[in-house]
């Protein structure tokens, strides 16, 4: 047989068809949309599937007697979830309870997630990874724009003449939007990258800035700068569609060239090259974590969204602000309000009318107040003040910052339940192990990096009596004495969008032919967003002084570790590395030295190095090579054996709670062989 | 039968050559005599397969491994009597002459320059020399054999690096060349590509003829038979058309040493 | 022998074949066309997929030590996947596993008369089969069958006259006509090992492996073990294909890997068989998500 269904790694949201056999996957086919993958898929979406039929799925509910896990019946462990979390939340208050949702988790699945934490466990402890990677878009563009999301749509990209590509390594992490952006700029587009390392994209780059990690408003803010000095602003668009540009004019009036050249390490000329050559065409920026994952990360993307009104380049074909999104679903499970400080369809907690809608659809109190977010959560856990946590289909012990805090935090909970579908680093703290369905087994929606909402499709067999997600927290709900009557997730959806402005009148039927782009209106898709008006009414300048990262080079720690994701694997591996040739193409945790730097410190290609921070310190293979400038090292995460965030910094952007992974400081020493 | 689906034998006893090599005597279930040079594919079930030289045949198949990766890293830790799967022997060998032979090995390269000496030994052939390099006397293998085999014929050792005991030669292998008896001969070079590269130049520099350099190439494998395509090198596959190469068939080909 | 069958009657043949076999062909699914499984004879449709029918006999993923082996018949080949098939034979046919399919597996060729995009099959050998099991040629109303084997000869099949084997050569003909003819001039021998093109396409390839596994002939497969031996398509353009323990590697660098796999189609493979690993299916310059084209290699050598 035959299905339809999504790639279940990046935000691009490739169409892929699946024949199978319901217990082993037969063939894996692009689908030819030239919307979205143009019959093409990069190497996880060709061999990334096989996971799914792995035998080391999760199959039985465990629970922990003796530091050993034991098979047990769903009744038994939905009542010891219950009576366990019902404890907690009796005896210290419903903030002593923590979810966290999953961005790898259909639509359908974190909405009940969330609804759960807030209708029958009343707080709003509920979270997931959008936190660490793009918590800073949401509230960026939030408030210049009004939405936060991608403003256009992957198709789009074919109608713009520039591509401003800004702390995203597009070819390896979005390959498929990376391709696209390699034709149109063979085809005679421009591209201006800004990254400190040559990555891929850089072949094709007409200009590369090579800024130092963690000084990116103040690079953008000076494009800004010689756009205004140059006059090449769009005065008639600022006009009509926006507020606050003399402030903004003002702030970036202190970043002339020069100035930001020697704060970002780019020369003033190139600067305003790429100020003249972006201000002067159709452009679209992208961007990725290397914008959002700083203390100043919501600033970060403000400055970006500043540099598309000043120069008209957003609401209009072949123009706006790409945020690219990492999870295949993050942008659903944030459009569900699997936020602390969100409900479902961006709707505040504090925003007193928004709280009604929910409060009156679920017959419940919600608290006005934020909830703890992912980032605080492990801290509150530390200090007792979370004595319960609920995890679905997230490892934090590798994906979030100083993990030997995170080990520490998840021993000291009083009960920890984790649903999944593999035995995680994470699940190893657990008292009781749910195991999940895939992606695989699932029919649902995930919503990718342009607000596409599709359909996913099941095409095999569910593992011994592993349960859809969805249906698990409907047995808790029942069992706390809250009847949901979701027969389907189908069922739930109707739910979604009848509540999610975003989403409103979706229902599957109108999904089935390739699903459709949020604020959905009669089943048809936006593609361009904030055309006629932002979604806020006038757009909103934001701007902000450079600071610099609490964290940065000095004398004692003279390198900037920035940390990030490579083509083969995926966040924490729980997929990738058990996919054989992924695992073989990217088996060890490595660290980028730049060749000077290497031959400075004497280091050799391969050889095993300490990098050494002020939170920790970890052994791992130095890779010699000029893809990262001097004075900057780069490590992916992905990897339990060197775990790099055993030595990243959790400075939090204080508005949106987004750790600085990108910019720690670290000084390397060669392990005396 | 299917031709990659290993026999089940066992490890009828191992022992440790060197701190990373240890070596494995196998009982042959297959019961065909291999001819020097050839390899076969051991397999963990469950575990996976890696190709290994054999290194003698009498009492069982002698193979010594040097631990280098996953699998290898596996063997190292078996036991007696546990069971092994293998099929083989596989590829082309050195060539079997009444020439003079003289065999150059670097490192684990020696356990098949040993298959390609007891066969000529026990044909009552000693026109042999062996030339052998390894990083340090610690890594040094068959230290035994190596001086009843010095009775019989010349055998030249040398060292990367020394120690305090160590009194013989010290640097790479083509500091030793000055030893070679008899530039008429068959060449069998086997160790490291860098080590092959520059015996090669050397031999080269002393007017050796291609056609009486043999090497034993090493390229990834995964089948062993032709099939799977991971050896290649050119339009050879080395489980097949090798691991032994004349020189002249290979020499221009541009990835042959890395 | 040659037999004509009309279009409304080639469903209901369809129909009795899947009464009595699973039969496989290209199917809409959406807006894409996939070989599946065919429920019934409307199901089937006579396109050319994105994928070629090669995973039927080759699977991408497989246990290594199978014994389970299906009788299926396969409607809607290409030349270019079934001579792919011939080839393969030469390379796989001492495995077991494609050598029992191969077995069981009946590939029914039906004719292009219309070139494809990216296809550049007359440069070799064209839509027409010298040698098949079925070969069916759409001449208007009907279909034109030839066949030797009688096993899959219906009631529903009408006598063809010489007639209609001119119109279906005709229709095949005109894909002749309309498809560009590469120059294969002792291309083998000109190609060298060295070509600026290897380094242009390293610039842009992204290493999704996709030109290997699209293609009809590529065979090359890893094999890894998870409680069963496992082999899965591999794909040259890979680092790991050729890494050795110790990460050294023959082809470090990416122009190289690519330089192996075209340099494997159109030099070692001939050097070898004397034909070239290439059908024109044009599969891989389809799938390939930036551009990269064989032709172009081609044309660098026989402009
Ligand atoms: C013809 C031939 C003869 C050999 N003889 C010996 C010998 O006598 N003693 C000895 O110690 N070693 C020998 N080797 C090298 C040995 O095969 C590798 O060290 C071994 O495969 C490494 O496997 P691994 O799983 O430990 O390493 P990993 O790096 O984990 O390798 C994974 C897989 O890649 C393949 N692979 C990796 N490296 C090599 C390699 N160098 N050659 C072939 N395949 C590789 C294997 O399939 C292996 O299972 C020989 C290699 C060849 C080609
Ligand atoms: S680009 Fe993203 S969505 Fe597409 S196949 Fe690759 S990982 Fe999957
Ligand atoms: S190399 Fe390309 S054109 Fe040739 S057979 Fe393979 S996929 Fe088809
Ligand atoms: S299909 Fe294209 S991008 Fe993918 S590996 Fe092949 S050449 Fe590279
Ligand atoms: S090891 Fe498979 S072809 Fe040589």
């Amino acid at each position: 047989m035959e299905e339809k269904t999504v790639c279940p790694y990046c935000g691009v949201g490739c169409n892929v068809i699946v024949i199978s056999d319901r217990k082993r996957i037969l063939n894996i086919v692009p689908s030819k949309r030239e919307d979205i993958n143009y019959g093409t898929l990069c190497i996880k979406g060709w061999k990334g599937f096989y996971y799914v039929q792995n035998d080391k799925r999760l199959k039985k509910p465990l629970k922990k007697v003796n530091d050993n896990f034991v098979e047990i019946s769903w009744e038994e462990a939905i009542d010891l979830v219950v009576k366990n979390l019902k404890n907690i939340m009796d005896k210290y208050g419903p903030g002593a309870l923590a979810f966290q949702a999953s961005a790898k988790c259909t639509n359908e699945d974190n909405y009940l997630m969330q609804k759960l934490a807030r209708q029958v466990f009343h707080t709003n402890n509920v979270d997931h990874c959008a936190r660490s990677c793009h918590a800073s878009t949401i509230e960026g563009l939030i408030s210049t724009f009004g939405s936060g999301a991608m403003t256009t749509s992957i198709r789009d990209i074919n109608n713009a003449d520039l591509y401003f590509v800004i702390g995203s390594n597009t070819t390896e992490q979005h390959p498929i939007i990376g391709s696209r952006i390699i034709n149109n700029v063979r085809n005679g587009k421009k591209l201006i990258v800004a990254d400190p390392r040559k990555i891929q994209l850089t072949n094709f780059a007409n200009i590369h800035l090579r800024h130092i990690p963690g000084t990116d408003l103040a690079l953008l803010n000076s494009i800004a700068y010689v756009i205004i000095d140059k006059g090449l602003y769009d005065k008639k668009f600022i006009e009509e569609r926006t507020d606050g540009f003399e402030e903004f004019k003002q702030i970036v009036e202190f970043y002339d060239p020069d100035r930001a050249s020697r704060i970002t390490g780019v020369e003033p000329e190139l600067i305003e090259k790429a100020a003249v050559m972006y201000a002067s065409s159709k452009s679209i920026i992208f961007y990725a974590m290397g914008i959002t994952q700083h203390t100043q990360g919501t600033e970060n993307v403000q400055a970006i969204a500043n540099l598309a009104m000043l120069t008209g380049n957003v609401g209009k074909s072949g123009t706006g602000v790409a945020p690219l999104r990492g999870h295949n679903n993050v942008q659903g499970s944030s459009d569900m309000g699997a936020l602390c400080d969100f409900l479902p369809g961006y709707r505040r907690v504090y925003d007193d009318q928004g709280r009604a809608i929910f409060e009156n659809a679920w017959n419940c109190k919600i608290s006005s107040k934020p909830g703890v977010s992912l980032t605080e959560m492990f801290e509150y856990a530390l200090d007792g003040k979370i004595k319960g946590m609920y995890i679905m289909g997230e490892n934090p012990v590798l994906s979030e910052p100083e993990n030997d805090k995170i080990k520490m935090a998840l021993s000291k909970l009083d009960f920890l339940v984790v649903q999944d579908i593999f035995m995680t680093e994470t699940a190893e703290y657990a008292d009781v192990i749910l195991p999940a369905y895939s992606f695989a087994e699932k029919l649902g929606t995930f919503t990718n990096t342009e607000r596409r909402i599709q359909l996913i499709r099941p095409f095999m067999d569910p593992p011994g009596n592993a349960r859809n997600d969805w249906e698990i927290f409907q047995l808790i709900a029942g069992k706390m004495g809250y009847t949901w009557e979701y027969k389907n997730s189908e069922d739930i959806m109707n739910e979604i969008s009848s509540l999610v402005p975003q989403y409103k009148g979706v229902n599957y039927k109108c999904l089935e032919n390739g699903g459709v782009q949020w604020p959905v209106i009669n089943c048809q898709s936006t593609e361009i967003m904030h055309k006629e008006k932002f979604t806020i009414g006038k757009g909103k300048f934001k701007p902000a002084y450079w600071e610099k990262p609490l964290e940065f080079y000095d004398e004692e720690y003279p390198f900037i570790l920035t940390t990030g994701r490579i083509y083969y694997q995926f966040h924490t591996g729980t997929m990738t590395r058990k996919i054989n040739i992924l695992e073989r193409e990217a088996p060890e945790a490595f660290v980028e030295i730049n060749t000077d730097d290497a031959k400075s410190l004497g280091i050799r290609n391969n050889e095993v190095i300490k990098l050494i921070s002020r939170h920790g310190s970890l052994d791992v293979k130095a890779r010699v090579t000029d893809i990262v400038p001097r004075g900057i090292v780069f490590m992916p995460f992905h990897y339990y054996e060197a775990s790099v965030n055993k030595i990243t910094n959790s400075n939090l952007d204080p508005t949106a709670k987004i750790p600085e992974l990108k910019v720690t400081a670290v000084r390397i020493e060669r392990c005396s062989a | 039968m299917n031709p990659m689906l290993p026999l089940k034998s066992k490890i009828l006893d191992l022992w440790d050559e060197t701190d990373d090599i240890k070596s494995f005597l196998i009982e042959d279930v297959i019961n065909k005599k291999p001819l020097p040079g050839q390899f076969y594919e051991l397999s963990l079930s469950g575990l996976g397969e890696v190709p290994i030289s054999f290194a003698s045949w009498e009492d069982g198949l002698l193979f010594s491994i040097k631990r280098a990766g996953k699998i290898t890293e596996y063997l190292h830790r078996m036991k007696k009597n546990d069971e092994i799967g293998i099929r083989g022997p596989y590829g082309k060998g050195f060539p079997i002459t009444d020439k003079f032979k003289v065999l150059i090995a670097g490192g684990i390269g020696l356990p098949p320059a040993r298959s390609v000496i007891e066969h000529s030994l026990s044909n009552s052939d000693n026109k042999i020399q062996l030339l052998y390099g390894a990083r340090s006397p610690r890594d040094l293998v068959y230290k035994e054999l190596l001086n009843e085999w010095k009775k019989k014929f010349d055998v030249k050792i040398t060292v990367d690096v020394a120690d305090d005991n160590w009194s013989g030669h010290v640097g790479v292998v083509t500091k030793i060349f000055n030893y070679i008896k008899n530039t008429d001969s068959f060449f069998y070079i086997i160790g490291p590509t860098i080590m092959m590269k520059f015996a090669v130049m050397e031999l080269k520099k002393m007017n050796v003829p291609d056609e009486n350099i043999f090497l034993s190439m090493e390229r990834r494998m995964k089948c062993g038979i032709g099939i799977c395509g991971h050896c290649n090198i050119g339009k050879y596959y080395v489980c097949k058309d090798g691991p032994v190469f004349n020189y002249s068939l290979i020499k221009d080909i541009p990835e042959l040493f890395f | 022998m040659m037999f004509k069958i009309s279009k409304k009657n080639f469903q209901n043949y369809v129909d009795f074949l899947i009464g009595k076999y699973e039969v496989w062909g290209p199917k809409k699914i959406g807006s894409d066309y996939v070989f599946s499984k065919l429920n019934n004879g409307q199901e089937f449709e006579d396109v050319r997929t994105v994928l070629s029918p090669k995973d039927l006999i080759y699977p991408p993923n497989e246990k290594l030590f199978e014994d389970n082996f299906k009788e299926i018949i396969v409607l809607g080949v290409k030349s270019c996947d079934y001579r792919a098939f011939k080839m393969l034979d030469d390379v796989l046919g001492i495995d077991s596993n494609y050598s029992m399919r191969r077995r069981v597996v009946h590939m029914f060729n039906f004719v292009c008369t219309e070139p494809c995009k990216f296809g550049f099959c007359t440069t070799f050998y064209g839509p027409r089969l010298e040698e098949y099991e079925m070969q069916f040629t759409d001449i208007g109303d009907y279909y034109l069958i030839e066949t030797n084997d009688l096993r899959f000869v219906n009631d529903l099949f009408e006598k063809a006259s010489d007639d209609d084997l001119k119109i279906a050569l005709e229709k095949s003909k005109n894909v002749y006509k309309k498809m560009q003819k590469l120059n294969m001039d002792k291309l083998s021998e000109k190609i060298g090992w060295e070509n600026p093109l290897w380094k242009e396409f390293s610039q842009r390839c992204i290493s999704c492996g996709a030109c290997n596994f699209a293609c009809p002939t590529c065979f090359c497969f890893d094999v890894y073990d998870e409680n069963d031996r496992y082999r899965e398509w591999d794909s040259c353009i890979l680092a790991g294909f050729s890494k050795l323990a110790g990460n050294a590697n023959p082809r470090p660098t990416l122009d190289l890997r690519l330089r192996q796999r075209f340099l494997h189609k159109l030099k070692f493979h001939y050097e070898n068989f004397n034909y070239y690993l290439c059908t024109g299916c044009g599969r891989c310059i389809e799938i390939c998500p930036v551009n990269i084209d064989i032709r172009d290699v081609i044309r660098s050598v026989n402009p």
